[in-house]
């Protein structure tokens, strides 16, 4: 069984640039929502009953998944670090994190596939994998949902479908995703049209950790917002065309961008680099704006020193709970950003 | 021939109207006598655009049929005593059991997001328990027993959705489910 500061030392699966299309396919993400049946939601679950759930789920999970070296672990016994170091790594929401209700998570070893518990449904699966992998994303949370099954019976109604504590998740429970990396297009201003478009194909785009949350960093989650009437195969049908287009349009705005002119481009991606290879104090805002121009100055060859990994190493391990939790002394922001300066400084310099 | 009324689908339709399209192929709309009133002075102004008309209606359809299931959201669930005013609030459901409970509200909501009311997605292949879980309506789909493809036996299921959905006259979820069929293939000779 892993800790999570085992995982906190790892490189994570869904980060493993440059992925497809010069890293604009960032990763790619399936979740079922599912409720136990003959069992009220959350809100009307005694925190007893929640912690039932809790125990009961888990050891369902064990005997449905042997996640060998995997982890299991509930979230009332971590500490704020451990719990935001989840988040960080895709592997929880920020909700789960922030509750106050017994929840778990179990997570397979290679972190593709993990179960939230007692999430605002009973149990969320996820599955997330680098570049466009929602097709076989989509195999795997259904192979762990029918595994699942054998052990719990879910809440689902012949027309409604699997049911959910909200109205939205209903049917197929199913939400798929894509974080893609759109710099040329927020640059170009184009962005806004996009996602215009979007809306009206009844997707929606959110910053990196879901709902609520910023786009740091020029990183989009594009998802679908109908779950019902819709086959998942659909769903997923539907999200990879979109993909599609929006990555032929942030390749035409890198193209733009280095035709119309090219001097400012590199400035900016140089810039960039500058601050990221000589700072003394880097905040995580300013880490993620700059690892976008460096990332985007790698993918159209302006750039020719770092390396793709080198780059996910830092945008995952420089995250303020990744710092606490691998570092001495990282408690404290105004440490953390002289500590986070140096480590950049270092493994870009040996690459 | 009795036709009920296209547009509130409860009076008998006693006004026809009948319109060729590009291609030449008639379209046609039936509508009962306050259905014609309630479109008035369009029906009078000369030969009105079916589509046009059908479309309007609608949504002044939706429209009251909306305002008449919220003027009577006091509907309260059995099982967890939430009552369709909480669920708004939150937009958190209290048991499985509301979904049947809130029922037209429900249907209105979700076709409202959804676009659809009707799941044709992957089940449970499990039998659901008895209990006092929500029980199924009359239009739940029948699986043949002894069949093992996975494929053919989602053909069945959307094929039995998609007769009830035309028979209902539900078009928006048949093309919908038409177009799930087309997505699996063809049937196997």
């Amino acid at each position: 069984m892993s800790s999570i500061i085992d995982l906190a030392g790892r490189t994570c699966g869904w980060l493993q640039s440059p992925g497809e299309h010069g890293g604009i396919i960032v990763s790619s993400r399936v979740r079922l929502a599912r409720n136990v049946a003959h069992m009220p939601f959350q809100r009307k679950l005694s925190r007893q009953r929640q912690q039932e759930l809790v125990e009961r789920v888990t050891e369902c999970i064990a005997k449905a998944a042997p996640w060998t070296d995997g982890l299991s672990v509930q979230l009332q016994r971590l500490n704020e670090a451990e719990r935001q170091a989840l988040v960080e790594r895709q592997l929880i929401s920020r909700e789960l994190a922030a509750g106050k209700r017994p929840a778990a998570v179990c997570v397979s070893m290679d972190e593709v596939r993990s179960v939230m518990i007692n999430e605002e449904d009973h149990v969320r699966i996820q599955v997330i994998q680098a570049g466009m992998s929602l097709e076989e994303n989509l195999r795997l949370a259904i192979a762990l949902d029918e595994a699942l099954e054998r052990e719990i019976e879910w809440a689902y109604h012949p027309v409604y479908g699997y049911l959910t504590a909200c109205h939205t998740n209903v049917g197929t429970g199913m939400r798929a995703s894509t974080m893609l990396h759109l710099p040329a297009l927020a640059e170009t201003g184009e962005l806004k049209q996009v996602l215009r478009a979007l809306a009206k194909l009844h997707m929606t785009v959110r910053g990196t950790h879901g709902e609520g949350s910023e786009a740091s960093g020029h990183y989009y989650q594009v998802s679908n917002l109908r779950s019902l009437g819709m086959l998942e195969s659909q769903l997923v049908n539907t999200i990879k065309e979109t993909v599609e287009r929006i990555v032929a349009a942030e390749q035409m705005a890198r193209q733009a961008l280095l035709d119309r002119n090219r001097v400012r481009l590199e400035d900016k991606v140089h810039r960039a680099w500058g601050i990221l290879t000589n700072a003394r104090c880097l905040t995580t805002g300013e880490l993620t704006e700059n690892i976008s121009w460096v990332r985007l100055g790698l993918a159209l060859r302006v750039l020719p020193d770092p390396k793709w990994a080198t780059l996910d190493r830092i945008l995952l391990q420089c995250q303020p709970a990744h710092l606490q939790l691998l570092h001495a002394d990282a408690d404290d922001p105004a440490r953390r950003d002289p500590l986070r300066a140096s480590l950049v400084r270092d493994w870009l310099s040996s690459n | 021939m009795q036709v009920p009324c296209q547009l509130c689908g409860k009076k008998e339709a006693n006004i026809h109207l009948t319109e060729l399209d590009a291609t030449g192929s008639p379209r046609e709309l039936h509508v009962c006598g306050s259905c014609s009133q309630a479109l008035g002075s369009q029906l009078e102004d000369g030969p009105p655009a079916i589509a046009a008309l059908l479309e309007q209606a609608t949504s002044a359809a939706v429209a009251s049929t909306e305002a008449a299931a919220e003027a009577e959201s006091t509907e309260t669930c059995p099982m967890c005593g939430l009552s369709y005013a909480d669920y708004s609030g939150l937009n958190l459901f209290g048991c499985a059991h509301d979904y049947v409970a809130f029922g037209d509200q429900l249907e209105l909501l979700l076709s409202r997001y959804h676009g659809a009311s009707h799941h044709i997605g992957r089940q449970p292949s499990r039998a659901p328990s008895p209990g006092p879980a929500p029980s199924a309506p009359a239009t739940a789909t029948v699986v043949a027993e002894g069949e093992t493809n996975g494929e053919a036996k989602e053909r069945r299921r959307l094929e039995s959705e998609l007769k009830d959905a035309v028979a209902k006259e539900r078009y928006e979820d048949a093309a919908r489910l038409r177009d799930a069929l087309k997505g699996l293939g063809q049937e196997p000779e």
